[in-house]
């Protein structure tokens, strides 16, 4: 198991897993789904999390993010841990201090891009900086399409909606489920690269569950999960590593 | 964007109110039915209230030929009375003969006007003597002529009759047009807790009851000054022996007036019978509506709560919505609150129990009563809703890969028509 041991915390940790168990029903039915996963986030770090089906890479970003709750264990963001929280309470840390893109856009159809994309901050009843909205809005090229619903936008520009809906709120974490899982490959590459962008110019942390050895190539780092662990990690990853990484982890 | 929560509400209000006709048209029926009940027991208040009015209001004692049922507050008396016996008796101010006769009132088309509340039409004499005369004339004059009668307002009201007007009159032993004269008020009131007047002259009246000359069916004594009229009934009781019933005229209208608070407890009984259904069958519907339609929005309140919505917001926002629908439903309900009424006026009047004299009301409590109702009724059925709302797990929102599809704007059937 690898990073097991960096459990202590320092200014340029913003997140810490320790020992996340996550177990699916009791008795002689229960499914672990993850076994003790440990690994720390640093700020300003972009890292993949990549694993073949089943293997509970989307399990752990959902329980790094407090959208499902650990069995045991602990995740800390910040000086939060999160699984002493309540349900508003893991609510307003997601609210506060979180960001989200899925893979399946995720907008609501009943707002304009801009009202999405304004949402969280609304929740929160927090006033966003008219020049960071601009730089957001800017630089994921969608001045032109605010006032469109998301019917009327492709499944592109829908993403970059989520995107810039994530980065308004200048997140400590902005957790991305398959971003590019639902779009072709150009689409697909201007997503990473807004997050790459956000990453390097905006010190975000980001962290991305993918399948695609071309997406988890865009990060500082990709953690390897199978069965529930986290078997293997790669620094600086390269499109070839990370195939010949998967090739070994599917047999 | 304004508060976010309120402007999702609408917009899902907006796009889904095709889908929510059903539930909007079964909200504003039940708050139609709360409203016409309402409007219904208020009506029924103000023409039974003529209970509270009486044509004794300004005699002191009552003497009434025979023996008198005192159950039976409205029943004319069995015997005779002479109007002379009493005149010169002293402690005797002024003394007036009465007489009642059950009649039925026609306009002159032919349909019959309904007495108000259950009471009867009845033709009595008018009451010159100002000491004991009750009646106010709204219009009009008194009746003069054989011929010619005085109505009270409920009457004139629900059969549209103004002065100068004629309309037929059903006696007993004969059926005669007369012409109205005058249009009264007892007390303030268009009618008396008896049911409502036909004045005539008094001797028209004596004739249609076939009394004897003199006599009547009781006689109505106004006390002279300082003198109790409790002290005259026992005087007179005495002197005037078993062949009448002597009453002080304050017991008889005690007497109207526990009739008429009785028939306000059956009224209120069948109104709060109507509203109670109303209410379970509004609540039935909406809280059928609201469950379903968590139910389908389960991913855009997972995806609200995954992005930071506090489960007290996606609480908040189904009562929200639920609040729209109440406001509208309310707005339409109390509107049609006032045909509903009517209909229920008209039922009740095929069974003689007839309130349409009286006017439709329009004061707070008709108004704002049932809407406060309506906001209820919608809060209460969404409530379960609500809460389901509030445990909407946030990781629902990933579980699909499927968007969620717009809401459709037809419902099922017209969408299957199309297809």
């Amino acid at each position: 198991m690898i990073a097991t041991s960096a459990v202590e915390r320092d200014s340029d940790q913003v997140m810490v897993a320790t020992r996340v168990v996550k177990t699916y029903g009791s008795g002689d039915s229960a499914v672990s789904a993850l076994r003790g996963v440990s690994a720390t986030f640093a700020r300003g770090q972009f890292t993949a999390i990549m694993g073949p089906s089943g293997s509970g890479k989307s399990t752990f970003l959902h329980c790094l993010a407090g959208l499902d709750t650990v069995t045991s264990g602990t995740v800390v963001i910040g000086d939060v841990d999160l699984t002493g929280l309540s349900r508003t309470g893991l609510a307003e840390l997601r609210r506060d201090r979180l960001g989200f893109v899925f893979q399946s856009f995720n907008l609501l159809p009943i707002l304009t891009a801009e009202e999405n994309i304004r949402l969280t901050a609304r929740l929160a009843n927090r006033r966003v900086e008219p020049g960071w909205f601009d730089t957001v809005v800017n630089a994921l090229g969608l001045r032109e399409r605010l006032r469109h619903r998301p019917t009327e936008l492709s499944g592109g520009q829908q993403q970059r909606v989520a995107v810039a809906r994530a980065l308004l709120t200048r997140p400590e974490v902005l957790f991305a489920d398959e971003p590019t899982g639902n779009l072709d490959s150009r689409a697909g590459a201007e997503v990473l690269s807004f997050l790459r962008t956000a990453v390097d110019e905006h010190q975000q942390t980001v962290v991305m569950v993918t399948h695609d050895p071309v997406a988890a190539a865009t990060a500082d780092r990709v953690l390897f999960l199978s069965d529930g662990a986290i078997v293997d990690e790669l620094a600086e990853p390269s499109v070839d590593a990370v195939h010949a990484r998967m090739r070994k982890l599917e047999g | 964007m304004g508060n976010p929560l309120w402007l999702i509400a609408r917009r899902s209000f907006a796009e889904g109110w095709v889908r929510l006709v059903a539930t909007l048209l079964a909200a504003l029926g039940s708050i139609a039915l709360i409203a016409g009940s309402l409007q219904f027991a208020l009506r029924s208040q103000e023409a039974v209230s003529g209970g509270d009015a009486s044509e004794y209001s300004r005699a002191d004692v009552l003497v009434q030929g025979g023996a008198v049922d005192p159950e039976d507050v409205y029943g004319a008396p069995d015997g005779r009375v002479r109007l002379d016996q009493l005149t010169s008796r002293p402690g005797v101010a002024a003394a007036a003969g009465d007489a009642s006769v059950a009649v039925t009132a026609s306009r002159t088309s032919g349909q019959a006007i309904m007495a108000a509340a259950e009471g009867r039409t009845l033709l009595r004499p008018w009451v010159s003597d100002p000491q004991l005369n009750p009646y106010q004339l709204d219009a009009g004059r008194a009746p003069a002529a054989d011929g010619e009668v005085a109505v009270v307002r409920h009457l004139a009201r629900a059969g549209e009759l103004n002065v100068g007007d004629t309309m037929t009159l059903t006696l007993p032993h004969e059926t005669r047009q007369v012409r109205v004269s005058g249009i009264v008020n007892v007390q303030g009131r268009g009618a008396v807790a008896a049911g409502d007047l036909v004045l005539a002259s008094p001797e028209t009246v004596q004739r249609a009851a076939m009394l004897p000359a003199g006599t009547w069916q009781s006689v109505w004594v106004k006390a002279a000054p300082g003198v109790p009229a409790e002290q005259l009934r026992g005087e007179l009781a005495r002197d005037l022996g078993k062949a009448v019933t002597v009453r002080t005229a304050a017991s008889v209208r005690q007497a109207q007036l526990a009739a008429a608070s009785g028939e306000g407890t059956t009224i209120a009984g069948i109104v709060g019978m109507l509203a109670s259904v109303a209410i379970f069958v509004g609540m039935f519907v909406v809280a059928n509506t609201f469950g379903t339609l968590v139910r389908q929005r389960t991913r855009r309140l997972a995806l609200l709560g995954a992005i930071g919505a506090t489960p007290r917001q996606i609480a908040r926002l189904i009562r929200l919505e639920a609040l729209v629908l109440g406001a509208i439903a309310s707005v339409g309900g109390v509107l049609a609150g006032f045909p509903v009424a009517e209909l229920i006026i008209r039922l009740f009047a095929r069974d003689g129990f007839d309130v349409s004299g009286s006017d439709p009301q329009t004061g707070w409590i008709a108004l704002t009563l049932p809407a406060l109702a309506g906001i209820l009724v919608t809060q209460g059925a969404a409530w379960q809703a609500a809460y389901r709302a509030r445990s909407v797990s946030p990781v629902q929102a990933l579980r699909s890969t499927v968007a969620e599809p717009r809401e459709r704007r037809l419902p099922g059937c017209c969408s299957a028509a199309r297809s």
